[in-house]
């Protein structure tokens, strides 16, 4: 059905209503008055019903006056709908990610976040709805105002002037839109998702310099005694902390331990320091000479002077500073066969004890050198043949490093995000949309409408 | 029949029945003028029936020709606008 004819003919019936009221033989002024009423506003819906195709492009003619149009704010719509996507991924990644690392405690805040960023994702959808809808429906919706305009007894005067009013408003009114956001808004920060550009990597070696394979280091806050994390490293005793897993902020001081083989070692140096543009950091582990699943465990109270690493051969030269600790500990994978073990020439033997730890089966000969007979420098050498294994990943239960200073910088990052994004993508446009209805409903009433339906 | 159609016989009966009461209005009013009653608000009333009898007549006579009119202005003006621009 073609609307503009119909309201058209509505317009002239009206008229002639009118006509027929004032030439009513009843002399009552009012009545009158009413008829004449009608008959102007059926003309007026006549022009404005043959001014349909005027109207709209009036709209255009506005827009390119202005430099505006439909295309730039369709952009910025999808710009600002991959902006809060992007925010609601990266916090949906950051709360699974706490979650993973046991602090569900502190997702709440998160959970805020997350709500205010939904809550400007919904706006933003249902402006892009109401902006698709005048823009795809702004004929129709023009015509269906002309024919509520022109229905008789101004039954839908109001509301008919009201639809051509919004029609021309908010087809004029949305695309300048981004200038009203752009010109109030605070610069829109841009979240954290991540902080894998930061990231430390750390060498684990022994005192020859050799990497101890799948070292674990415990992690304490200076001072502490309970450990922040628990983190493992690779086969070539690199651990790396930060990256997309664990949360340290930089200028950080650390304590450190190593642990590996069953025992727990201090590295030197033993305070990490986070430094901002250091990112790889070595720690020596001074008491252990290690190759190939077998290591020499040697107290300080021995000076270590050579070591060579033969391959399936290790044999280091000791002397003894002080006599306080006269042990040497040899610690091996239990499947290492050792072939021979001789001090300063001597061959050992050797009563191994067994131990498991974390899923590795160890074992250990303790070398008591208060017997053995000191060659004239008073060094001692130990020279252990054996064949060598690959050491195993042990099953230690990683904790990942989360400082909660960090954590918390994070989340109220978060927090400040999602209300720059409700100020940005549900304040503003909710204002410029209440504006926009209001000039619509300002311009109804010159068109002639009110939302009063006023019969005499 | 459809809507368009209903109402154009409608405005069709309505212009009729509008002719009848001008005549009726138009004949009323004389009568009230020149009826033997010497009240002047009486006879006030009687040229007032007369003169919108009149009035009605002549937007009556004019109605179809105004909305020509309108219709022939409008279209006279109107100016092809540029394309809307696509999303």
């Amino acid at each position: 059905m073609n609307v503009l004819p119909l309201a058209f003919n509505l317009a002239i019936l009206t008229y002639f209503i009118g006509v027929l009221i004032l030439a009513l033989p009843i002399p009552y002024r009012q009545l009158k008055k009413w008829g004449v009423r009608l008959m102007s506003d059926a003309i007026i819906a006549a022009v404005l019903v043959s001014a349909y195709s005027m109207i709209l492009g009036i709209g255009d003619l506005i827009l390119n006056m202005l430099g505006y149009s439909w295309t730039g704010f369709m952009a910025w719509l999808t710009e600002r709908t991959a902006i809060l996507v992007t925010a609601l991924v990266g916090l949906t990644y950051l709360t699974s990610w706490i979650k993973s690392l046991g602090y569900s405690l502190v997702l709440s805040p998160l959970g805020l976040a997350s709500t205010y960023i939904t809550l400007a994702l919904s706006a933003i959808r249902m402006m892009y709805f109401i902006a698709s809808f005048i823009w795809s429906f702004r004929g129709e919706f023009l015509a269906l105002g002309l024919l509520l305009y022109s229905l008789p007894f101004r039954v839908g005067k109001g509301v008919g002037a009201f639809f051509i009013a919004a029609s021309l408003i908010l087809y004029v009114g949305f695309p300048l839109m981004p200038a009203f956001v752009n010109v109030f808004q605070t610069a829109v920060p841009e979240p954290m998702v991540s902080n894998k550009s930061f990231t430390i990597t750390c060498s684990i070696v022994d005192v020859g310099g050799e990497p101890l394979q799948y070292p674990v280091i415990r992690i304490y806050k200076e001072g502490s005694t309970i450990p922040l994390g628990v983190v493992k490293g690779d086969d070539k005793g690199t651990v790396v902390l930060g990256g997309d897993k664990d949360i340290i902020p930089r200028n950080y001081t650390f304590d450190v331990e190593v642990l590996f083989m069953g025992y727990i070692f201090k590295p030197s140096p033993r305070v990490l320091r986070i430094l901002p543009n250091k990112t790889s950091y070595k720690l020596g582990v001074r008491n252990i000479i290690y190759q190939g699943g077998l290591a020499i465990l040697i107290p300080s109270s021995f000076d270590i002077i050579n070591i060579k690493y033969l391959g399936d051969e290790l044999i280091t030269t000791v002397s003894v500073l002080h006599e306080a600790i006269n042990e040497i500990r040899v610690v091996k994978l239990d499947n290492v066969r050792i072939y021979s073990l001789r001090i300063n020439g001597h061959e050992i033997h050797c009563s191994w004890s067994t131990w498991e730890w974390n899923g590795i089966s160890l074992s250990e000969c303790v070398l008591n050198l208060s017997n053995i007979q000191l060659s004239s420098s008073g060094k001692i050498t130990i020279s252990v043949f054996y064949e060598p294994k690959n050491y195993p990943e042990p099953e230690v239960e990683e904790r990942r490093v989360v400082c909660y200073e960090s954590l918390v910088d994070i989340i109220m990052q978060y927090v400040s995000v999602g209300i720059a994004y409700i100020y940005t993508f549900l304040f503003l446009p909710g204002l410029y949309l209440a504006a926009l209805t209001t000039m619509s409903a300002s311009l109804a009433r010159v068109i002639g409408g009110g939302i009063k339906l006023r019969f005499i | 029949m459809d809507v368009s159609s209903f109402i154009r016989d409608l405005t069709m009966q309505i212009m009729t029945i509008a002719w009848l009461v001008f005549l009726v209005s138009w004949a009323i009013g004389w009568a009230i003028k020149g009826s033997p009653i010497p009240i002047h608000r009486v006879k006030r009333t009687g040229q007032t029936l007369v003169e919108d009898a009149v009035l009605a007549a002549f937007w009556l006579a004019m109605g179809s020709t105004i909305f020509a009119i309108i219709s022939y202005i409008t279209s006279s003006i109107y100016q092809p606008m540029p394309p809307p621009p696509q999303p």
